[in-house]
This record gives structure tokens, C-alpha cells and sequence, in this order.
């Protein structure tokens, strides 16, 4: 390790090891930026609530994500259930969307499905997951029976299925064989847009 | 839920700032400065729970790890000018990456502890405050820049024997090497 300093002491032509240098600057950073003498800068108030308005995101985020894993599938639409999980986790729902550049559950095209779905990964749910939800959204928006219904028809015919998610999907997939030319359209839009949320990669990253 | 809001309202304000400030001192336009402060905070706030406590790291280096990491991070991808520069994905923030290079840290605190009051002199003046150069340095203890550089170069190969030992350095320069490796592949 020190055979770059060689057996003379000629200072300008010797350089010491790249990783030296860098680990006394991240020790200065430290010390001027974050350490316990260093004094808590100002910055501009805006910045400030923003980061603020970060962290209670984030703290909700947290709480949502413990309540979806402990709840598991339930057969709502995607508003329905983050209202749901929301309320059952204590937590408001505002920040969230508002983070998420939400201005409303119920809108479903494919800008918002992006958004959900960002959201739906942010809470550690499944992809085939967030699509039932959604599906059932469109199907409530286009005037469906609650899917929740239907699915339980399912149940009649023994040993057919054997999670609520499959009963939930395969009473969807009834649904939709009757869909217009244009509501399927509609759904392989808001259905890619969901994918395509899990597909990038994620700056806070949940597995 | 109100006081956990609070605390995390305060976390905010306590490290939102500082990493503000810290990415600007690095060169980021203000509003790229902002957007990573306010990453790292969210990111941070979303993993509080997963901080380990090792004995020795400051929460406040935890943070300071994950800006170090993200300011890689936004370099490698708007700058793509630093051969050296950490090809770390994000989701090393969270695994022991941060926490490895803050023992780094701490390694290097202590080894330079170790040091004559002398030898630490010399390389706080040139690596810990702003980079002084030699001519300053020697004219701060009383030397010529000349007799300063030398002492620089035996301060450096003092503290680089002390740290050579150190299992963190040494994972440290393991990391850094398969880093370079994929770099190159």
C-alpha cells in the first residue's frame, strides 16, 4: 500500500493513495456539515416545509405499508382501499397524494395509474395486486355490480379457486369480456401505466 | 401520531437544511441541491426504523451518509466525468454500504488520533480545512513550504500504516476495487 511513496521523499511527484485524500475530505464534510458543532443553516421556508411535508409523507408511508402488509388483497377499488388502509393506519391521506401529484383517488386514466402505482409499490403492495384494485375501479366507474359480488359467486362451484385474489380476477376477467372496444383500450392504458411504476427503478426502494 | 409527526417535522428541519447546504457547497444548482436534500430526507424518513444503532456512528453520520451517497449518485448520472466516483444503486443507501463507509470515517478519526500533534496539524491544514497549500501551511508552523511538504508526505505515510490495518479501510478498499472493476466491465 505504500509502495507509491518509494524510497525518496520527493514530495510534488508522489501522490498518496486515491482513497486517502477522499476519506480525510468525507471526515471535513462531516465536521462542517453535520457534525455536532456545526450550526444548523438557514434556508428559505419553502424549502423547509417541503421537507417537512417530506417526512410526514414518509411517516405515513411507513404506517400504510405496515397496515397493507398485516391486510393483505381486499377486493376494493384502488380508492377505496388506500382510503381504507389510511384510516385504519391513523394517518391522513393528504400529504400522500399530494407528494404523489394526486388531486383525487377516484381520476383513472393513465397519469393517475402511474401515480397509484408508484404509491401501491411505495406501500410494498404486490403488481398483480394493484392491478385487481384498479381493474375494480374502472369497473365501478363503468357501472359493474361490486366486484366484491360477483367474485363471491365464485365460491358456489367447490374448490374453483383458492385466494380471494383469484376469485377477484377471475370474476374481473367475466367482467371485461364484456367491455367495449374503447373500455379496453381504457384498461390496457391504466394497466400499463401501473407496470410501468414497478418496471423503472425506484428512488426509495422497497423490495 | 401527532408526536410522531412532530419529531419527524423536526428531523426535517434539522437535516433538511444541512443537506441543502451541503450539495451546494458541492457545486449543485439550488434547485438540484433541493430536490436531493429533499430525496434523502424522505428516503432517510421512510428507513428510520431500519437505522442501526452501531456503537460509535451518530445518527447524524447515518444522514450524512446517505447525502454522500446520493451526491454519487446525482454525479454519476448528470456528470459521468468521475472515473472513481461511487457506481452504487440507490438501494445501497439502505444495506450496509452507508453504514461501511461511515466506519470509514470513523476509522480515520481514529487514526488520525493516533497521530503526533504535529502530523495531525499538518494534515488537517491540508485536507481538513479547505486545502491550504504548502506555502500557507509552512508559514502557519513556522516552516518553508518545502520542509512542509515533506512533513506532509511522512504525516500521510504514518497515518496510511495506521489505517492499512484497519478491517473497515481494508473493506473499504475492497468495495472500492470491485466498484472499479464493474466500472470497467
Amino acid at each position: 500500500m505504500s509502495e507509491q511513496y518509494g524510497n525518496t521523499l520527493n514530495a510534488d511527484s508522489i501522490r498518496p493513495p486515491d482513497w486517502l485524500p477522499e476519506a480525510l475530505a468525507s471526515v471535513a464534510d462531516y465536521d462542517e456539515y453535520f457534525g455536532p458543532e456545526a450550526e444548523r443553516p438557514e434556508a428559505p421556508s419553502a424549502f423547509r416545509e417541503r421537507c417537512r411535508q417530506s417526512a410526514v409523507c414518509a411517516l405515513a408511508l411507513a404506517r400504510m405499508r405496515d397496515e397493507c402488509h398485516r391486510t393483505g388483497f381486499v377486493p376494493l377499488s384502488v380508492a377505496d382501499y388506500f382510503d381504507g388502509i389510511a384510516k385504519s393506519a391513523g394517518v391522513g391521506l393528504d400529504p400522500v397524494l399530494e407528494q404523489y401529484g394526486l388531486p383525487s383517488l377516484r381520476q383513472l386514466d393513465s397519469q393517475s395509474a402511474s401515480a397509484l402505482g408508484r404509491l401501491a409499490r411505495a406501500v410494498g403492495m404486490r403488481l398483480e395486486v394493484v392491478l385487481a384494485n384498479l381493474r375494480i375501479a374502472l369497473a365501478e366507474a363503468l357501472g359493474v355490480p361490486p366486484v366484491a359480488i360477483l367474485a363471491a359467486r365464485g365460491r358456489a362451484v367447490p374448490g374453483r379457486h383458492t385466494s380471494p385474489l383469484e376469485e377477484c380476477e377471475a370474476a374481473l376477467s367475466r367482467v371485461e369480456a364484456n367491455y367495449s372496444a374503447a373500455e379496453k383500450h381504457q384498461l390496457s392504458q391504466i394497466e400499463l401505466a401501473a407496470r410501468a411504476a414497478y418496471d423503472t427503478p425506484e428512488a426509495t426502494p422497497f423490495a | 401520531m401527532a408526536g410522531d409527526e412532530a419529531a419527524y417535522e423536526e428531523f426535517a428541519d434539522e437535516f433538511g437544511s444541512r443537506l441543502r447546504k451541503y450539495f451546494l457547497r458541492k457545486g449543485l444548482p439550488v434547485a438540484d441541491a433541493e430536490d436531493l436534500a429533499d430525496s434523502c430526507i424522505a428516503q432517510a424518513a421512510q428507513r428510520i426504523s431500519q437505522y442501526r444503532n452501531v456503537p460509535g456512528i451518530a445518527f447524524s453520520a447515518w444522514i450524512y451518509g446517505i447525502g454522500r451517497h446520493a451526491l454519487a449518485d446525482w454525479r454519476k448520472r448528470f456528470h459521468e466525468t468521475e472515473p472513481f466516483s461511487d457506481d452504487i444503486p440507490t438501494q445501497s443507501l439502505f444495506t450496509g454500504e452507508v453504514v461501511g463507509d461511515v466506519l470509514v470515517d470513523l476509522a480515520v478519526r481514529k487514526g488520525l488520533a493516533k497521530l503526533s500533534a504535529a502530523d495531525r496539524t499538518i494534515i488537517r491544514l491540508r485536507y481538513l480545512t479547505d486545502g491550504w497549500d504548502f506555502a500557507e501551511i509552512g508559514k502557519r508552523i513556522g516552516i518553508s513550504a518545502g520542509a512542509a511538504r515533506v512533513r506532509h508526505l511522512r504525516a500521510l505515510r504514518r497515518l496510511e500504516r495506521i489505517l492499512g490495518a484497519d478491517p473497515c479501510i481494508k473493506a473499504h478498499l475492497e468495495r472500492s476495487e470491485r466498484r472499479l472493476k464493474r466500472y470497467h466491465e
